[in-house]
């Protein structure tokens, strides 16, 4: 079963370039174009090319952060939905990474179940949405339970991708000097299988948020997805395009963190970079 | 009676549903305790796998092997601990920690660890490397981090698949002497593979020459050269004799292995 690369589709896949000059580079190159965008986006708003009121525009978005971040609507929605993330991560996470190393280590149970795990992989999610609406309702719990299955089968998928990274050479060896079962998996399959876990805790966090902010998108009556489809029907593009934004630099960083975390623990692999 | 005895040993893999490859077949020998014994043989004729079952790791699909008595169902290092052919060090351990994983595996107490792990670090020269990652050495440097991986497990049966193999000549000379030296008076037994004719003799009581795959025991030659061996035993007459005719079977079983010339009748 193919599995995808746990190596792909990384935040920041930039920061694999080789040499420090052609990533400062790179990271110039970046800050003009959005800088570009940006002052673009303004010109053309001001000129009335574009329509401000569908349109927004970044000055508008700016001046929206302070009124936004008073307002006790958006700071409980904002409230509810971290509740809802945090909650599906910890239960999509920890069901994932369960079910990825039984998977990963068992041929049988593989072969019997990682393609349904593919199958939801490859189905839009989206289409659970109207079935989980029914049994869970407008509230947060069908949001959780959404971000929950998004994360889980991320999760998973990832894990048994990490687990297939464990070297045979290395288990040949647990099993030479005659390693109980808890330490050939404490000393040789977790990290063997690490770097596949990072890769798995990253997209459950990110596919939880997803999963939380598109039920609210489009079901909830409380949260941020709530609030963007709120003032998008309202015309208050600015407020919607803040919120997205000010999400969205919430995930940038805590994915940015996460990096970092990953190559300190990680340092141990040979293509590793200080 | 510590002897390690293979009797009428055949392995064969099933490299795909139905399909069977031989790699080795009708093995039988004893490794008497205290004794020196080398393995050579052209490459892919199944040195490793027969190493592999001596040590429990592998199956065999026929015959058996023998650990003072009794039958080898299961890998037990303080018996016969392996050094293997790719060193196989773990990169996310140190250098001090990856020599003591034989021993952590094995259930050994920390205190025992920490110690043994040092000394056979030290043995093998590169106690300066303890807390460096097994990539910052070179591939001679990690094959030696596997010996002492290894010894650490004071083990009665040594066996070791190429070594030695990413040293230069020098340092494999150096290294194998200490080690032998060593070994000689803790009247431990080694099992040695090697490519090396030399290595194969210097280091051996006998000396196994296994022939092309399927592989089979060709011929045994004894050395009878007494202990403690010097390097300038490789000057002496006997020596050379010994590498002549070791040369030639090797010589002859790769013969075997490339393809007929077209008109040669079998
Ligand atoms: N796990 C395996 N599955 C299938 N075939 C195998 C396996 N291991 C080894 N073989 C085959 O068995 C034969 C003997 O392999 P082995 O590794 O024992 O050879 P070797 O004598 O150690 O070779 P070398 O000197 O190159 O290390 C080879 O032809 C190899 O392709
Ligand atoms: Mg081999």
């Amino acid at each position: 079963m193919a599995v995808p690369s746990v190596y792909a589709g990384r935040l920041g896949a930039s920061t694999r370039t080789r040499r420090g000059t052609s990533r400062a580079e790179a990271r110039v190159w970046r800050t003009a174009f959005i800088v570009g965008v940006v002052v673009l986006w303004e010109l053309l708003a001001r000129t009335g090319v574009i329509d401000e009121r569908f349109a927004s525009k970044p000055s508008s978005i700016v001046m929206a952060v302070p009124p936004l971040l008073s307002d006790p609507q958006v700071l409980e929605a904002l409230g509810m939905t971290l509740y809802a993330v945090g909650a599906s991560f910890a239960i999509g996470t920890a069901g994932g990474m369960l079910v990825g190393v039984i998977l990963g280590l068992q041929p049988m149970l593989r072969t019997a179940y990682f393609p349904i795990v593919m199958m939801l992989l490859g189905t839009p999610k989206s289409l659970f949405l109207p079935v989980i609406m029914l049994f869970f309702g407008l509230g947060v719990e069908s949001a959780i339970v959404f971000g929950s299955i998004l994360t889980f089968v991320h999760v998973t998928v990832n894990v048994v991708a990490g687990v297939d990274l464990v070297e045979p050479k290395h288990l040949m060896v647990a099993k030479a000097y005659r390693a109980s079962r808890w330490k050939r998996f404490r000393h040789v399959i977790l990290p063997g299988a690490s770097p596949g876990l990072f890769t798995a805790i990253w997209h459950g966090l990110r596919n939880g948020f997803t999963g939380v902010v598109i039920a609210q998108l489009f079901t909830a009556t409380a949260g941020i997805g709530y609030l963007v489809r709120v003032y998008s029907n309202n015309f208050q593009t600015d407020r919607a395009l803040t919120l997205i934004l000010m999400v969205s630099l919430v995930l940038i960083l805590v994915g940015t963190g996460w990096n970092h975390v990953e190559k300190r623990l990680t340092s141990w692999r040979p293509d590793a970079t200080q | 009676m510590t002897d390690l005895r293979v009797e009428g040993l055949q392995v064969a893999y099933e490299t795909r549903p139905g399909e069977r490859l031989v790699a080795c077949q009708d093995i039988s020998l004893t490794v008497a305790s205290g004794e020196f014994v080398t393995i050579i043989g052209p490459s892919g004729c199944g040195k490793s796998t027969v190493l592999h079952c001596m040590g429990g790791l592998l199956p065999p699909t026929q015959g058996r092997v023998l650990f003072g008595g009794d039958e080898v169902v299961q890998p037990n290092p303080h018996n016969a601990a392996f050094v293997f052919q790719d060193y196989s060090l773990f990169p996310w351990k140190n250098i001090l920690e990856n020599v003591g994983m034989g021993l952590t595996f094995a259930g050994a107490g920390k205190t025992e660890i920490a110690g043994k792990a040092a000394e056979k670090l030290d043995f093998v020269g590169l106690g300066e490397f303890a807390h460096a990652l097994p990539r910052e050495l070179s591939g001679g440097m990690q094959q030696r981090v596997a010996v002492a991986r290894a010894l650490a497990m004071e083990p009665r049966v040594l066996l070791m698949d190429e070594p030695f193999g990413a040293l230069d000549e020098q340092s494999r000379r150096t290294l194998g002497s200490d080690m032998a030296r060593i070994l000689e008076q803790t009247q431990r037994s080694v099992v040695l593979i090697t490519h090396s004719l030399d290595e194969a003799i210097f280091w051996a009581d006998r000396i196994i020459v296994m022939s092309a795959r399927p592989g089979t025991i060709i011929e045994e030659i004894e050395v009878k050269a007494p202990r403690p061996r010097d390097l300038s035993m490789m000057t002496e007459p006997e020596f050379q004799a010994i590498r002549v005719r070791l040369f030639d079977l090797i010589q002859l079983q790769q013969a075997k292995k490339a393809p007929q010339p077209l008109a040669g009748g079998r």
